[in-house]
């Protein structure tokens, strides 16, 4: 099946003119700046999956969705949403957008909101009262549809977001740092929400540079970093691979096997009788092992431990890392 | 079409909560319906005086509207970042302009219908409370009753203001006996047409640069735009000095050649506000071609509007 979102060489350099507007104040500079946030982009999502856009601030999450959805033109490359070039209207029909701390009209209230963004989708009035009524309650902002958004707080208004993002049952979501600016029982509700929406067969894209709220839900990652692409994969491929370091607990074992094996292990600590060693290689555990039992010590536990995608990450956007790590496409 | 509308309606909403319209509004009203008062000191005709400052209240702050509050309407969409859901809601960037444009000019003409029956209430009422007409009644309420009170003044006054809420507003929909204020409702009504030029202008300047930006620019515009007529008789003026000169000097050519450009391209306003006509006119004329002219205008500098937000990336 060919993949819902297609992107390819996506770059985009952001130019800021010698004499500028910025936030309503005149700038002027020595030259224009130029800024390449996103350098040849490709990857693809497939239908019906969760797939994090991962990566530091100022890694070009943002500018990635912003080009999908319509607001920035691409410098380079292209991109297809359900195999239509981008500015589809028929597609757009089809997709849901939640910007990064979204902010929407002072004077309107949540369901004054939810009706406007139902009525430019061209939606009937009956269905978007009934879509309205619902999603206010899904998003937990119910108790305050009848308050102007200017009342709203920052969490309020990153669910009155998510509201309308789903206003139109979209087959696609694109959902810009979801979970930004709100409490861990906020971000636990947004996790599950988006759970529901995989399990109604939509298309999730989301990005985040929360991982341990990504790692839970996610089907496959992309990282990127500094605009480039530096690894792509399903969560179990990119970590399983590596699995980070085993720690070995025995009891019982002569002194000099203690000795021999301290100088092998990247830590170790003694409790009593008790040893825990850490090591790197799988050879030295398993080394250990085998002399414990030769000795008749007692093998409490062995534990591979897997790398967790924060540390992948770190590995990845670590600046001595960077060239040194093949691409992993 | 269905979305502009949405648009439109919305903008509508926005523009009528917002408390800067109803400051303004209420300083209109105050002075449409002060030509009375100031009638009073004036030595002749009083009522030439209502309607010129009338007029002039209700154009001027239409205008004010337009500035006020047309030049942050696309600015703070994009400021706020709310266009960010808009741009990806199946529409085209045009319908929100356009979207933008009909909503504030809603606004806007729904404004001018106020302070219209405002003003046309304060014709009537000022008709009524006028020296002479008072003289004559009370002489005559004397000579049947014999006297009359304080009170019957207060009565009189009274009236007056009851009486003028009916007239006014069947003034409006063109049930009046005299030419009078059906001259009024025609000059109101081309004045609309400057008001639909200023609001693309609101619209356009708003489109690609910062409020206070925005304002000048549009109140420039609207300066340029009624001296328009000035601009071309100064034209003429270098002209004729050229020619007298023989055409030696370069700095008259490069003037007269700049004053061209300025008043070819900016929009010649004077022709939508003739307040003249309402006063000194038996019947105000409506001229086609300045309708023509009235629809043309705007719509190319809403094309032009247009054009620019298709093509800009939001920050
Ligand atoms: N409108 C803009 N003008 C200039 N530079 C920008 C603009 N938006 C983003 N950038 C720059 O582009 C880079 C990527 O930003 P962004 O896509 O927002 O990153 P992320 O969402 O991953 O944090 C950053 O260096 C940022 O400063
Ligand atoms: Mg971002």
């Amino acid at each position: 099946m060919a993949p819902v979102i297609e992107i390819r060489n996506l770059s985009k350099i952001y130019v800021q003119n010698f004499i500028d507007v910025e936030h309503g104040r005149l700038k002027i500079r020595l030259k224009n700046r130029r800024t390449a946030a996103l350098q040849d982009l490709t990857l693809d999502v497939e239908e019906g999956e969760i797939f994090g856009l991962l990566g530091p601030n100022g890694a070009g999450k943002t500018t990635t969705i912003k080009i999908l959805m319509g607001i920035h033109f691409a410098t380079r490359g292209t991109a297809k949403i359900m195999g239509h070039p981008l500015g589809h209207k028929p597609t757009k029909a089809k997709i849901g957008f939640l910007p990064e701390n979204p902010y929407f009209y002072d004077y309107l209230t949540g369901r004054e909101f939810l009706h406007y963004y139902g009525q430019l989708y061209g939606m009937e009035r009956s269905l978007r009262r009934k879509r309205t009524e619902e999603l206010l309650e899904l998003t937990g902002i119910a108790y305050a549809a009848d308050v102007p958004l200017k009342g709203y707080s920052k969490g309020m208004l990153q669910r009155a977001g998510l509201a309308q993002a789903l206003l139109n049952d979209p087959k696609i979501v694109f959902l810009d740092e979801p979970q930004s600016g709100l409490d861990p029982l906020g971000r636990k509700e947004v996790r599950d929400l988006i759970l529901l929406l995989r399990d109604q067969g939509k298309t999730v894209f989301f990005s985040s540079h929360i991982l341990s709220d990504a790692e839970l839900i996610c089907d496959r990652v992309a990282i990127v970093h500094k605009g480039k692409l530096s690894s792509i994969g399903r969560l179990n491929e990119l970590l399983s691979a590596r699995i980070k370091e085993y720690e070995v607990t025995v009891a019982g074992i002569s002194s000099e096997t203690v000795e021999q094996f301290e100088s092998q292990a990247t830590r170790n600590v003694a409790a009593g009788e008790e040893h825990l060693f850490v090591f790197e290689g799988e050879q030295a555990a398993q080394a250990l092992v085998r002399k414990c039992l030769a000795e008749n010590g007692r093998l409490i536990s062995l534990a591979p431990r897997k790398e967790t995608l924060e540390e992948f990450f770190v590995d990845q956007v670590r600046p001595s890392g960077e060239e040194t790590k093949a691409k992993n496409i | 079409m269905y979305s502009i509308f949405v648009i439109a309606l919305n903008t509508f909403k926005e523009a009528i909560r917002n408390r800067i319209l109803y400051v303004i509004l209420l300083f209109a009203i105050l002075i449409i319906i002060s030509g009375g008062i100031m009638g009073d000191l004036s030595v002749s005709a009083p009522e030439d005086l209502i309607r010129s400052i009338g007029l002039f209240g209700i154009n001027f702050f239409s205008i004010m509207i337009a500035v006020f509050i047309g030049i942050g309407l696309v600015y703070n969409e994009i400021d706020k970042k709310t266009i960010y859901t808009i741009v990806s809601k199946p529409i085209d960037r045009t319908h929100f302009i356009l979207g933008k444009y009909f909503g504030l000019l809603l606004t806007i003409y729904a404004n001018v219908i106020i302070m219209t029956l405002f003003f046309l209430m304060a014709i009537h009422y000022y008709s009524v409370v006028d020296q002479q007409t008072m003289n004559d009644y009370f002489m005559h309420l004397a000579s049947q009753k014999g006297s009359y009170t304080q009170a019957d003044i207060y009565m009189y006054y009274v009236k007056a203001l009851l009486g003028a809420i009916p007239k006014g507003a069947g003034s409006f929909f063109g049930h009046d006996p005299t030419e009078a204020t059906k001259n009024i409702m025609t000059v109101i009504s081309m004045n609309c047409f400057e008001l639909a030029i200023i609001v693309a202008f609101a619209i356009l300047f708003s489109s690609f640069s910062t409020p206070i930006l925005s304002a000048f620019m549009t109140i420039m515009t609207f300066l340029v735009g009624r001296g328009n007529e000035d601009i071309i008789r100064y034209v003429w003026k270098l002209q004729d000095k050229i020619q007298a000169s023989g055409g030696a000097d370069m700095t008259l050519h490069f003037k007269a050649a700049l004053a061209q450009v300025i008043a070819l391209i900016a929009p010649n306003l004077s022709i939508f506000y003739k307040v003249s006509d309402a006063i000194y006119e038996d019947k105000a004329p409506i001229y086609g071609s300045e309708i023509l002219y009235g629809v043309i205008y705007p719509a190319a500098v809403l094309t032009l509007a247009c054009l620019i937000f298709s093509r800009r990336n939001f920050k």
